[in-house]
């Protein structure tokens, strides 16, 4: 089986190069679901995907390729939906009503891809129905549901992922781990946006569809780009700052798409923590010129994981130093390539940065957060922190709408304070 | 200041630990590897910084500011007298202008520059120098960082640190001990299509010219700048050597290299072009 091989956590951490274990056990813990990948190939996951639309078919190609996963069954409510999945996998049972799904005593573990609203109720039933869940972020539509998910996560001792991918995005951990290491000095500042150039909306077939179809434009089912986009990039900043938010601010608004949505098209708001540390997040999709990023600032350096890259404030590491530094471990570095006459400082006035994986990003972290789905459920381990990241990445989404909605500096409510071991890092130590 | 650093440790407990910096007009990187504590180790990188920087404000010419600066503008109005240290680098650059038959020479750009410019500098025993002419500028770049470079491995002896790869700019290296027991410090030369230098408690130093157009070491004996010859790279036990040498050795004639050769050891030398 050549995709397995292709998963054992050597390779993966093989690709994250500098980086030794100890830090990354601290950088990002659940990493530890692949501690026992090799021991459990011969162990089956059977999935029921909830809402294969546009999100579950692509977790679903992924999830084909894993060869201990069986794909057992779909429910969705729109034919056309799992029409297209029974495509993929023809073997797969298909059911209308997900609680069908959920009665097939056979399945392990359910995937669910449906719109925002519908997340809590089916959570709380596959938890329920004893079933291990993944669910899409943003995990609840409210406080309250994403809090009644993750107590039902640990009163069923079920495993429970998000659609985080981030966190299993080799760019994004190695990054966490420099970052968390002091590499960049303290991080005074995280400045996340995600800006886009479109009105968001899907081609509906029928115009009674519109809703289901472009449901995340309406407030019944979504709060809109908070939940949509803000979510993924607000739990890059509570990694890279290693804690979360005292306060939350912001403002929306219907600016550019006046076409009868009720989620903003334009937003921004600041989080603000204990030592003044800031992040913002904003989002204006009438202009892309910026697209996205989360830019985390030290006051040595700067990086930018979208971009993949890293730079620093005066001049950039010289990468003959860094591969010698990757290289010394195996002790086997070839010759460092930089003798000669001077270099010239005037070459050091352009910052182009430096690849934190030391080439451009190829991909995102989604099959390796699925891989890692699957080993917490055959070997029935919750790896530490990943239901909690999931979690506060929904509520800080959550409650920066809400700042935007009431129009008031929030603090961040206690009641849904839940239990979440803080990063012990020398950034954090130093600043 | 505090100093960007990447490090990484083995399961041995050994760590690689790198940090970097701009001074001195070029870039300084420092590899270390140890069994210190990482704490250890930025102590001892923040002293090689401020060493840096006080050989920078006393003997950068670029920086006007510097001590050479104000001697540069002053010494030929009368006496001045010298911190130690700068005393001590004029010292050793008029010995070597001896001993390297006047072909390094710190006074290449002064006005109307003569072989016999560099006898207007009068250094006393009490510490004064005093320019007999006007027009006179002292130029240490092709000496500071081979001193640098020994300065730094005194710190690095102080602090009990044996394996270090302090890079100044590419041109001057010094490797001390190795990365591993198994290993030398292996460096490969941009301009020369060599087997990589094996180095250990040694510098590798290269003068020349960084591109054709940029010519700028100058012959004393001629006063015009080297063309047709690219470098000259050479592995010595003193950073210092290697500077002096490197930049005499470009310009030397055979009949001079190898008189020059005569009074100093030279490991291997390279000539490029
Ligand atoms: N992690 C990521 O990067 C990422 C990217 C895109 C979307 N998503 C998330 O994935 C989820 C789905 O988004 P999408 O773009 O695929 O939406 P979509 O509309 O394309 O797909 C949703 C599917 O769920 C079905 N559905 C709706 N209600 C249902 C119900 N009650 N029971 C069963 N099926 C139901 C729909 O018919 C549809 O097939 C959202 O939570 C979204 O935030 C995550």
């Amino acid at each position: 089986m050549e995709y397995s091989n292709t998963i054992s956590r050597r390779e993966f951490l093989k690709e994250l190069g500098i980086l030794g274990a100890g830090i990354l056990a601290t950088t990002s813990p659940w990493l530890s679901a692949f501690g026992e990948i090799s021991h459990t190939n011969n162990e089956r996951c059977r999935i029921g995907l909830i809402g294969p639309g546009s999100r579950g078919q692509f977790l679903l190609s992924f999830l084909k390729k894993n060869p201990k996963v069986e794909i057992a069954a779909f429910a969705d409510i729109y034919q056309p939906s799992l029409d297209e999945a029974l495509k993929a996998v023809p073997t797969a049972k298909a059911y209308k009503d997900y609680r069908k799904l959920l009665d097939d005593k056979s399945i392990d573990a359910v995937v669910i891809a449906t719109p925002l609203n519908t997340h809590c109720q089916i959570a709380l039933d596959a938890f329920d129905a004893g079933k291990n869940v993944f669910c899409e972020k943003t995990i609840g539509y409210s406080m309250e549901d994403c809090l009644k998910m993750y107590n039902k996560h640990l009163e069923t001792n079920k495993i429970f992922f998000s659609g985080q991918q981030r966190l299993f995005d080799p760019r994004y951990i190695k990054a966490m781990a420099m970052v968390h290491d002091g590499v960049f000095g303290p991080v005074n500042c995280v400045h996340a946006y995600w800006n886009r150039n479109g009105d968001w909306r899907r081609p509906v077939p029928s115009p009674e569809l519109e809703r289901h179809i472009n449901w995340r434009l309406y407030k019944e089912y979504s709060k809109g780009l908070m939940t949509e986009l803000a979510c993924h990039q607000l739990q890059v900043g509570t990694w890279a700052l290693g804690k979360l938010p005292q306060k939350v601010m912001g403002h929306g608004a219907i600016t550019f798409w006046k076409d009868g949505r009720e989620v903003y098209d334009n937003i921004n708001c600041i989080y603000t923590f204990d030592n003044g540390e800031m992040m913002t997040w904003g989002s204006d999709i009438s202009n892309k010129f910026y697209g996205l990023e989360e830019q985390i600032l030290g006051n040595l350096g700067t990086i930018e994981p979208e971009r993949g890259k890293y730079y620093f404030e005066n001049i950039d590491p010289a990468p003959a130093f860094l591969q010698m530094i990757n290289e010394w471990e195996n002790k086997l570095f070839g010759a460092m390539p930089f003798a000669g006459t001077s270099w010239a400082p005037e070459t050091a006035n352009e910052n182009h940065g430096e690849y934190i994986l030391g080439k451009r990003p190829e991909t995102d972290g989604t099959s390796l957060n699925l891989d890692a789905f699957v080993e917490a459920v055959v070997t029935n381990k919750q790896p530490e922190r990943i239901a909690e990241e999931g979690y506060y990445a929904s509520l800080l989404c959550l409650l920066g709408h809400e700042a935007i909605t009431s129009g008031t500096i929030l603090d961040f409510p206690n009641e849904f304070k839940i239990d979440y071991p803080s990063y012990n890092t020398k950034a954090i130590k130093e600043s | 200041m505090i100093l960007p650093r990447i490090c990484k440790k083995s399961p041995s407990g050994e760590m690689i630990y790198y940090t970097w910096f701009q001074a001195m007009h070029t870039r300084i990187d420092v590899a270390i590897v140890s069994c210190e504590a990482e704490a250890f180790l930025n102590e001892a990188s923040q002293r090689i910084y401020h060493r840096i920087l006080d050989i920078e404000h006393t003997a950068n010419c670029f920086d006007e500011n510097s001590e050479i600066s104000i001697v540069n503008r002053q010494a030929h109005l009368g006496p001045m007298t010298l911190s130690d240290e700068l005393y001590h680098i004029l010292s050793l650059c008029m010995k070597y202008n001896k001993l390297t038959f006047g072909l390094f020479d710190i006074t290449t750009d002064s006005e109307g520059f003569t072989r016999e410019t560099i006898t207007h500098v009068a250094l006393t025993d009490e510490r004064k120098i005093k320019f007999d002419i006007p027009g006179i500028r002292l130029n240490l770049s092709g000496f500071l960082k081979g001193y640098a470079l020994e300065s730094i491995r005194s710190l690095l002896k102080e602090c009990n640190i044996e394996n270090a790869l302090i890079n100044m700019g590419n041109s001057s290296i010094m490797a001390l001990g190795r990365p591993h027991s198994t290993q030398k410090w292996a460096i490969s030369h941009h301009m020369q299509n060599t087997e990589p230098i094996q180095l250990e408690n040694e510098c590798l130093t290269t003068s020349g010219n960084d591109t054709d157009t940029r010519l700028h070491i100058v012959n004393p004996r001629t006063g015009k700048t080297i063309e047709g010859r690219k470098c000259t790279s050479l592995v010595t036990k003193s950073g210092i050597e290697g500077e002096v040498l490197s930049t005499a050795l470009f310009i030397a004639s055979d009949e001079d290299e190898e008189a020059i050769l005569q009074r100093f050891h030279v490991d291997r030398i390279f000539h490029l072009g």
